[in-house]
């Protein structure tokens, strides 16, 4: 067997408090690809990536990353495992220097002189934020904030990186941008899954895909697949 | 009364050693402040509490100043990461009226110990240097006025390095940007804010340690302290260490010309109607460009 | 939810110790072990109030309310006149002829507000027979009409602004009676030594009631003395910082200055003129001239040498209650310390006495007709009231050497017109 699965989740139920959001969610990334996971607002495609990440608890069922389980683990837990997560919306330090959020992306490493040589060849793959290494995050635009994220997440040299709606408000050219680094990133060795709306592009660069729908997994198949059927995916989505 | 430079120029002094006092007194609350947003308003206590600690040490012990010094800063210290324990911690999460009841409570709780084991009589803790007397750039000062001037400097330089060149300081400031990040990039931010707690109380134990000896210590100390801290805190742009600072010598100038050339009744209102202005004017504090740290 | 006890039990404690800190109705006061005092005070500590002698249980309780300030900047005035209670209530084993004396108290903070709810709160709910306060002037001025209105015998032994004067006594509230001298009083004496002593002098003061009557009294008194008042000061009693004023005045022509502060205002007040190098003569009214500032000052009696002082109660007009005060509390001897032991012990008590002794209720109008009646010679001077309701006790000259307080002269105080006065 040539690919076993990474990230695997069994009878997930999960949500706020006494609002139960995720339904009897099982659902499997295979090393190596791009994941997708389509669905209209309010989905509960961002709750699962929360799931995932341990920002809240699943009330039933299992999370396996590499065949062990994990849905206890924290998130220093995880990242030391190999898993990184880049939420919906900005998450970089904002009255930090380009610099100072690529350093506080290996907060977890001790190897403090490897950290540096890794921050250059980050430099070397994204010419732009060494150009503005000693400016604040939260002055560097939307496409740029995206990409920073992208290479703190990058700091840890993760297995699987879980990636919330990255081109949320992007213009058309920096969409391809981002989509072009995240399949990079893939082409390397890490495995992505990736939240998008924009169904017809996420399914043009993953190799599978899930479809949500009001908490439930309602669709899943390899991406090739799924693009003949686009009609259903966007009733699914509501874009009818 | 005739305008003689000499005296300008003392009273600008004044204002220097009244607003570093003020700013060593900040300094602890405002780094609390800025990476949790807890306005704490015991902190006045624990500066009162530090106080009384120091006089127990001078009275009991034997010890050099310089070492009674350290152990103070120590103690207090461990006094602020206690008082972190028992009642921030629980509340980091909650709203900004959960801080103000726990910490007022608080507060309310260590005057009343405090009145209880001390007593109200305001105690005076003399070191040697509380009259020996120097003069330096023409104003007449005692050497400990001059240790508050001098080692506030040293305590905000040093603090700058460690905030912009440690971990540790990268560390908070990252946490006082945005809690969620930081958990996102592995930092266990409870304990960030126990080391904050006991990096702010040690800064607040050095604060008491030089600066009550130049008045009494007393139970209800604190409160005038808090106040004074949370003005300068305001007008620093909510949270900015900097700023705090600057708006401590701020008003510590202020106080000193108003008092030395207008009237000594009325300089809280002068402080206080160049507090409102600044909040009128720039509603983000005088320095409140910038976020966090 | 679960994380919230820490808060409740918080709010709990909180409530509950401000409660017994201040306004609750407590029995008579047990003595509050100090870090100091605690050995001293072991084998004599005050009894409680319904123990000593004989409980005679079936007499008739007097309740003594006590309105003071308890908190805030002048708690340690209030904390003062309860000591001197303390001891006296040691000394009487905490009842007269057989009553019991029960005693509550509530907080004034020195303030108007706080000042009249105090008192509503010690008469209305309390029901108390007689009080003693409210300590200072800030808060008496306010509390007299209230007083008077809710007709409770009242003794007051500290505040001297003088406008409490023409308030109380005949034409307005019988009620209230004052057995210090206020500043018009010791005023004239006062302001005519020092001026001859000096012709240009800087005044500076607490921003309080006290302080700026005595500002009125002697800027008049200088002005028919051709003094000539060069500064007039006054500062908030939580300042800390007095030396831009001091560099203010070391920087005029002021030759003296006359300083009106309570004890621990004054004690840094004084430091910080050493420290700037502020060398005028100094003279008190209030009180910077005491045990208690010459014990926060003890580790340099060049600051307060000198300093000359115009007050009633020194610790040396009395010294057999010096000497009992020192070894009962293990602490020295302030004007407050002796007001709240004169109010209770030579005006409160003798005059419960000679009701009880006359066959007549225990009630308030027959304890202020006692009270008004009084003649007696204590060691501080005469306790018998003019028309006014105001005592004479006799005044006194301080000055300080070598950290100790040395009584220059006696004076014997007299009735002053107070009309002129309340014009300005
Ligand atoms: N913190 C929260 N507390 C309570 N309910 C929440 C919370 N966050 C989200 N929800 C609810 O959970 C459901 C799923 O939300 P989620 O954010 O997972 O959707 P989504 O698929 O990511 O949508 P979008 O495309 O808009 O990001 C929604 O009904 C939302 O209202
Ligand atoms: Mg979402």
């Amino acid at each position: 067997m040539a690919h076993k699965d990474i990230l695997e989740l069994i009878n997930i139920d999960s949500g706020y408090g006494d609002i139960e959001v995720l339904k009897e969610i099982t659902f499997s990334a295979r090393e190596g690809q791009i994941v997708s996971v389509l669905g209209a607002n309010g989905a509960g495609k961002s709750t699962l990536m929360k799931t995932v990440f341990g920002f809240i608890q699943p009330t039933r069922g299992k999370i396996l990353f590499e065949g062990k389980d994990i849905t206890q683990l924290k998130a220093i837990q995880l990242l030391k495992i190999g898993i990184s997560f880049l939420p919906e919306g900005r998450s970089n330090l904002p009255a930090m220097t380009v610099q100072e959020n690529l350093e506080m992306g290996a907060y977890i490493r001790r190897d403090t002189l490897k950290i540096k040589a890794d921050i250059e060849g980050l430099y070397k793959r994204f010419p732009i934020l060494k150009e503005k290494r000693n400016i604040m995050a939260g002055n560097l635009s939307g496409g740029q904030q995206q990409i920073l994220e992208i290479a703190m997440a990058l700091m840890l040299k993760p297995k699987l990186i879980l990636i919330d709606e990255p081109t949320l408000g992007l213009a058309p050219i920096l969409v391809t941008e981002v989509f072009n680094i995240i399949q990079e990133i893939n082409r390397s060795g890490t495995t992505i899954v990736l939240v998008e709306q924009n169904a017809k592009r996420a399914l043009e660069i993953s190799d599978y895909s899930f479809v949500m729908e009001l908490g439930k997994i309602r669709m899943h198949g390899p991406a090739q697949e799924l693009s003949q059927k686009a009609d259903v995916i966007a009733a699914y989505l509501g874009e009818r | 009364m005739s305008f003689s430079l000499t005296t300008l120029m003392e009273q600008v002094l004044n204002g220097l050693t009244l607003g570093s006092l003020y700013a060593l007194v900040t300094l602890g609350l405002v780094l609390t402040f800025s990476v949790f947003n807890v306005v704490n308003f015991a902190h006045g206590d624990l500066f009162m509490v530090s106080g009384y600690t120091l006089y127990l040490l001078l009275n009991f012990t034997q010890f050099p100043y310089w070492f009674i010094v350290i152990l103070v800063i120590l103690l207090t210290g461990v006094y602020s990461v206690i008082m972190e324990r028992l009642t921030i911690n629980p509340i980091l999460d909650k709203s900004f009226r959960a801080h103000i009841i726990a910490t007022l409570g608080l507060s309310i709780i260590i005057q009343n110990a405090a009145v209880w084991f001390f007593t109200t009589d305001p105690r005076h803790v003399p070191t040697i240097y509380t009259s020996q007397i120097v003069t330096l750039f023409g104003m007449r000062a005692s050497v400990q006025r001059w240790i508050v001037l001098a080692v506030t400097v040293l305590v905000f330089i040093a603090l700058q390095w460690f905030v912009r060149y440690t971990k540790l300081g990268k560390t908070m400031r990252a946490v006082s940007q945005n809690q969620t990040v930081s958990k996102l990039l592995g930092i266990d931010t409870h304990r960030i804010s126990i080391i904050t707690f006991a990096i702010g109380g040690a800064i607040t134990g050095l604060a008491a340690a030089l600066v009550s000896p130049l008045f009494n210590v007393y139970p209800h100390m604190g409160s005038m302290l808090t106040l004074k801290a949370l003005a300068a805190i305001i007008m620093g742009g909510m949270g900015q260490v900097n700023g705090a600072i600057y708006a401590s010598f701020i008003i510590g100038m202020i106080e000193s010309l108003f008092g030395g050339y207008v009237s000594l009744a009325y300089k809280d209102v002068a402080a206080f109607v160049f507090f409102i202005a600044v909040l009128f004017l720039r509603p983000n504090g005088l320095f409140g460009k910038r976020i966090g740290l | 939810m679960k994380k919230y006890w820490v808060l409740n039990v918080l709010i709990a404690l909180a409530i509950l110790l401000a409660g017994c800190a201040a306004p609750a109705a407590t029995e008579a006061p047990a003595a509050k072990p100090t870090v100091e005092s605690s050995a001293a005070t072991a084998d004599t500590a005050p009894t409680e109030a319904p123990a000593a002698p004989e409980p005679t249980a079936d007499l008739k309780p007097i309740k003594l309310g006590l309105c003071l300030p308890l908190t805030g900047t002048l708690a340690s005035l209030g904390e003062s006149y309860v000591l001197g209670i303390d001891m006296a209530m040691d000394e009487i084993g905490g009842m007269i002829e057989g009553h019991p004396i029960e005693i509550y108290k509530a907080d004034n903070k020195a303030n108007a507000t706080d000042a009249v709810s105090a008192v509503r709160k010690l008469v209305e709910v309390d029901e108390v027979d007689v009080m003693i306060g409210c300590g200072s002037s800030s808060a008496t001025l306010p509390a007299v009409p209230i007083i008077d209105e809710l007709e409770t015998p009242t003794v007051e032994a500290s505040s001297t602004n003088a406008f409490v004067y023409m308030q109380i006594g005949k034409g307005g509230n019988e009620w209230f009676f004052k057995i210090n001298p206020d500043d018009l009083i010791m005023g004239q004496g006062f302001a005519e030594y020092i001026a001859g002593k000096t012709k240009k002098i800087a005044i500076v003061g607490n921003d309080n009631q006290m302080a700026r009557g005595a500002g009125v009294v002697y800027t008049n008194q200088f002005k028919r003395l051709g003094v000539d008042v060069v500064s007039e000061e006054y500062f908030e009693g939580s300042t800390a910082d007095y030396r831009p004023v001091l560099t203010k005045i070391k920087n005029s022509d002021a030759e003296a200055m006359l300083v009106f502060m309570d004890d621990q205002s004054c004690s840094t007040f004084m430091r910080q003129k050493y420290e700037v190098g502020l060398d005028l003569p100094m003279f008190s009214r209030g009180s910077c001239v005491s045990d208690l500032v010459n014990e926060l000052l003890k580790d340099n009696t060049k600051i307060a040498e000198g300093v000359t002082e115009f007050s009633f109660f020194s610790a040396d007009q009395d010294k057999e209650f010096s000497k009992k005060f020192i070894e009962f509390h293990n602490k020295p001897v302030t004007l407050e310390r002796m007001s709240g032991y004169y109010a209770f012990m030579y005006t409160v008590v003798p005059a419960i006495k000679d009701v009880i002794a006359a066959g007549k209720e225990i009630n308030r109008a027959n304890i202020r007709d006692a009270i008004a009646a009084l003649d007696l010679d204590t060691p501080a001077g005469k306790i018998k009231f003019d028309e006014y309701n105001q005592g004479y006790l006799d005044g006194s000259l301080e000055i300080n050497k070598d950290g100790r307080a040395t009584v220059l002269e006696t004076v014997e105080l007299k009735p002053v017109d107070h009309s002129d006065y309340i014009v300005k």
